[in-house]
């Protein structure tokens, strides 16, 4: 393999392994919230905040993949 | 099955197999996949000074935040307008939801800052999503294989589509967008990230005075296994305390670091890859598919925003609370 190709399964293995762990991060968080949500709707303004700001902190993960990723393949 | 057939259904379903059918006919110039550059292009020189388009990104961004409060502000009635009433309404809910994060006090002396990242952010990922932004430019001809170099090459002014007709075999046009997003810079990202964890530090000092840096530098905690009159055990685990103290300030130095880093990488990766997934996606297969990413990438655009402000309020309440370890 010469190394453009190395480069190129490079990227698509940095983006590609590094959405699996965020993947199941926000899915779990969401599940999370709506079991919250149906246990007790009236908190919903009180959960929105955390959940907004955990999700930002569990997908900021996939975008540091994604920005290794757009690294390797372009820069 | 009648409610299947009903006009509701029926109206929408024929117009948009018609435009497809249409659109299918039409001599439309194919579309092209966009070179796809992280740094911003140069589009133009200032007295030598490279201007790129995502800092006439950010200068329309301004123009449109100025104008759009002067007018807004311009004759302010006790009994709103329409167009007061709809911004009163976008600035009371989010006054809201910093008051509920960070509390009465502290909402007030928070929101004007968090508020305009919040503006600038919003408008420049919208901005970036206008028919104005991306399609047209700076077009540079360029030999296969060489690389392009930005304000030298030969270049021409127009639509990104013209490229494609005017190619030859063994050459090709890059498009310099005149306008690309503010926020897929990393330098934006990077200054407004700075100037928030900037932010967070004054915010640290005016609520805790010097103490507040006594998170980065234990020294009090270590200057307590040196106070008179406590035994030699008590001495020993004062100072073990002191020492766990400094280790979790050199943390708590990093993460500052980590905050920055974080910020910029989460606003630029969004923002870029959802540039790059319109891109590809209205290559892929042009016109009609790449329209729900675009709903998609707006609400993206709204929650980043989002995301970055109640980020540094958050940070900011964290840094104003004060920390158990002193009571």
């Amino acid at each position: 393999m010469d190394s453009e190709s190395i480069r190129l399964l490079a990227s698509a293995l940095a983006i590609a392994v590094g959405a699996i762990a965020p993947a199941v991060g926000l899915g779990m968080i969401g599940s999370k919230a709506m079991e919250a949500l149906g246990r007790n709707p009236e908190a919903a303004d009180q959960i929105f905040v955390p959940l907004i700001l955990s999700l930002a902190f569990t997908e900021a993960i996939g975008i540091y993949a994604l920005v290794v990723a757009l690294i390797i393949k372009f820069v | 099955m009648s409610k299947l057939l009903s006009r509701k259904v029926l109206v929408p379903t024929l117009i948009i197999i018609g435009a497809l059918v249409i659109l299918n006919l039409l001599p439309f110039p194919g579309v092209v996949l966009p070179e796809i550059s992280i740094p911003a292009e140069p589009v133009f020189d200032l007295f030598g000074f490279p201007i790129t388009n995502t800092l006439l990104a950010s200068w329309l961004t301004m123009v449109v935040l100025i104008l759009g409060s002067w007018l807004v502000t311009r004759n302010l009635k006790t009994v709103p307008g329409r167009l007061q009433g709809a911004f009163e309404m976008i600035i009371e809910g989010m006054y809201n939801l910093v008051e509920g994060a960070a509390g009465r006090e502290r909402a007030r002396r928070f929101f004007p800052i968090v508020m305009t990242i919040f503006l600038f952010v919003i408008v420049s990922n919208w901005l970036g999503l206008t028919p104005l932004f991306g399609g047209w430019g700076v077009l540079h001809h360029a030999e296969h294989g060489q690389a392009v170099e930005w304000l030298n090459d030969s270049h021409s002014f127009g639509l990104w589509t013209r490229a494609e007709a005017e190619a030859h075999d063994g050459d090709y046009y890059v498009l310099a967008p005149m306008f690309r997003a503010a926020t897929t810079d990393m330098n934006v990202t990077l200054a407004l990230a700075i100037v928030s964890v900037f932010m967070t530090q004054v915010y640290g000092v005016q609520a805790l005075g010097v103490g507040y840096f006594s998170k980065f530098l234990a020294l009090p905690s270590l200057a307590k296994a040196f106070r008179p009159g406590i035994g030699c055990g008590g001495r020993i685990g004062a100072f073990g305390m002191g020492i766990i103290d400094t280790f979790i300030g050199i943390v708590e130095s990093i993460s500052e670091v980590g905050k920055v880093v974080s910020f910029s990488f989460r606003l630029f990766g969004n923002i870029f890859a959802g540039e790059v997934l319109l891109g590809v996606m209205a290559f892929l297969i042009p016109y009609i598919v790449s329209l729900p990413f675009y709903g998609l990438e707006i609400f993206v655009g709204l929650v980043q925003a989002l995301v970055f402000m109640m980020l540094s309020v958050a940070f900011f309440v964290v840094a104003t609370s004060g920390h158990g370890a002193e009571h």
